[in-house]
């Protein structure tokens, strides 16, 4: 199988990684998982190319797509590289997840416990090492590296022959960034690839990597990735708006001194501006400052399955609202709150997403105003 | 729309529809509305991650009683409220509960209709209390301005 790192899918997932802070300490898959993606490989890329006879480039990119899908459903890092680049926007990437799905293999976990492939148990998602001792196993590392061109780092105990082999993997990982660098564009090599799978998702040939790309040259493959999530370039190519209108017919403005924070219904408003007014990306930086900017909670839907309903409360929502009052953001309503939209007698509490978020900041002494949508300490000054 | 709805559910609203001459459905994201003569059946997604829909019955200008609320102001509050929320309470299978739920609705609405949409309903006065009641210990201040709409409405039939 051709080596993964020659791969457009490949270069852009390194690219993500290297622009989030993923190295390759993070949680890998069990041999176990390791296998099923082996033995399933050429039924899915039978399935994914629609062929009986699907060639090495459609086997290995099918195996690509699988690895980086199952490490999104184990590892909390690599699915927040793979939102970063849009992969779940991509088609190929979300028949990769519908096929990890239906596997249902078991291993024995590290507690001896039977646990079915590609799902996590307790806090496996967040826990950056688990797996990672079968770094040592060079077969483990051989398929990593075949498959997604991934170079894992060796145990300390490796013999010299694998340290050569680590080397020349190096070597040849810096060949092909090189190699890929050169035509067109100056930024990074691994920007490239950014490029060409956003590009895919987007369905548009230009970019946001490629952008700032062209705008700095000098940035580097790590600060492009901050700046695509953190600065306020929501949209590809595209000037942010600086001002959101709402279903309270309340026009909201960024204030360009602080981080002004949105909250509103999903059906209503939130839905509307991070689709349509913004296009906000997915992401987990939900606590980061957005000076000038607006700030949404909108992270990748795999975390709230992964969490579900309390314990996404209290792990991102309630931190979130914290953030922003400790933070001192402009917090606005894009919703009217109302009796009907504070309410969800669905839920085991009888309140609505929303209405939590409205008595979260009600009970910490904020005020709605309901001429400009601001909600103030102690009530806003007229 | 993007409502978690099968075939199953989208044929018992046209049948609904037809049925009471509805000139138009309003279908929006996340969002069904079945507009009646003084008000609208609608039913809605009310969470951006739960798929779980709910049904509301609006009169306009910010007047709108749960279906659970309506349901328990006719059936009476005892055992009405909590039969809705076990019988429809979220499960497993999403798709399946949406559609139980609004066959439940819509056959309910079906046999009580003169009664729903009557002017003015009798079912009002008692329905708001049951809101009220619902949302005064959390938020009194929605809780005041939702009973001031509800009791303008009111009173605007009674003139």
């Amino acid at each position: 199988m051709a080596q993964g790192g020659q791969s457009g899918l490949t270069s852009a997932i390194q690219a993500a990684n290297t622009a989030n802070g993923v190295d390759t300490f993070n949680r890998q898959l069990h041999p176990a998982e390791v296998q099923v993606i082996k033995d399933k490989a050429r039924d899915f890329a039978k399935a994914l190319y629609a062929t009986d006879k699907p060639t090495e480039q459609q086997m290995a990119q099918a195996q690509a797509y699988l690895v980086y899908a199952a490490l999104a459903d184990v590892d909390n890092i690599q699915m927040r590289a793979n939102v970063l680049i849009g992969l779940p926007k991509d088609d190929q990437y979300i028949a990769a997840k519908q096929f990890l799905a239906t596997q249902k293999d078991t291993f024995v976990n590290e507690s001896g416990q039977t646990q079915r492939v590609f799902t996590t148990k307790g806090n496996d998602f967040y826990e950056p090492f688990k797996y990672a001792n079968n770094n040592g196993n060079q077969a483990y590392r051989d398929f990593f590296w075949e498959s997604v061109g991934i170079n894992l780092p060796l145990p300390s105990n490796a013999s010299a022959a694998e340290k050569q082999l680590y080397l020349e993997r190096e070597i040849q990982r810096f060949k092909q960034d090189v190699k890929n660098a050169l035509p067109g564009l100056v930024t990074g090599a691994v920007l490239t690839g950014v490029g060409r799978i956003a590009s895919k998702a987007n369905g548009g040939p230009t970019t946001r990597a490629t952008q700032e790309g062209v705008k700095s040259p000098t940035t580097s493959a790590s600060s492009a990735g901050d700046t695509l999530v953190t600065n306020n370039f929501y949209r590809d190519g595209e000037i942010s708006p600086q001002s959101l209108s709402t279903s309270s017919k309340i026009v909201i403005r960024a204030n360009p001194e602080k981080t002004t924070t949105v909250l509103g219904t999903y059906v209503d408003d939130t839905g509307n501006i991070i689709d349509k007014q913004l296009g906000y990306p997915k992401s987990l930086n939900y606590l980061e400052p957005k000076k000038g900017g607006f700030n949404l909670l909108n992270t990748p839907d795999e975390l709230y399955t992964a969490l579900g309903p309390d314990r996404f409360w209290k792990e991102v929502n309630e931190p979130f609202l914290k953030t922003a009052i400790d933070r001192g953001d402009d917090i606005y309503l894009a919703t009217k709150p109302t009796a009907l939209n504070t309410r969800n007698p669905n839920n085991s509490d009888g309140l609505s997403g929303f209405g939590r978020e409205y008595k979260y900041l009600s009970d910490r002494g904020y005020v709605y105003d309901s001429t400009s949508g601001n909600m103030c300490y102690q009530g806003c000054k007229k | 729309m993007n409502l978690t709805i099968s075939d199953r559910s989208i044929r018992e609203i046209y049948k609904f529809v037809e049925r009471h001459g509805v000139q138009e459905l309003v279908c929006a994201e996340l969002k069904i509305t079945i507009p009646l003569v003084g008000l609208s059946i609608v039913f809605f997604q009310p969470e951006r991650y739960d798929e779980s829909i709910v049904c509301y019955f609006d009169f306009g200008n910010d007047v709108a009683f749960f279906f659970g609320d309506v349901f328990s102001a006719i059936e009476g509050e005892k055992d009405a409220q909590q039969a809705i929320i076990k019988e429809h309470r979220i499960n497993a299978d999403t798709l399946k509960r949406n559609d139980d739920y609004i066959h439940h609705v819509l056959e309910y609405c079906e046999k009580n209709f003169d009664l729903l949409t009557s002017v003015p309903p009798c079912w009002f006065q008692r329905a708001a209390r049951i809101a009220d009641a619902a949302t005064r210990e959390t938020f009194p201040d929605l809780a005041d301005d939702d009973m001031r709409r509800k009791q303008q409405l009111w009173e605007s039939w009674r003139k």
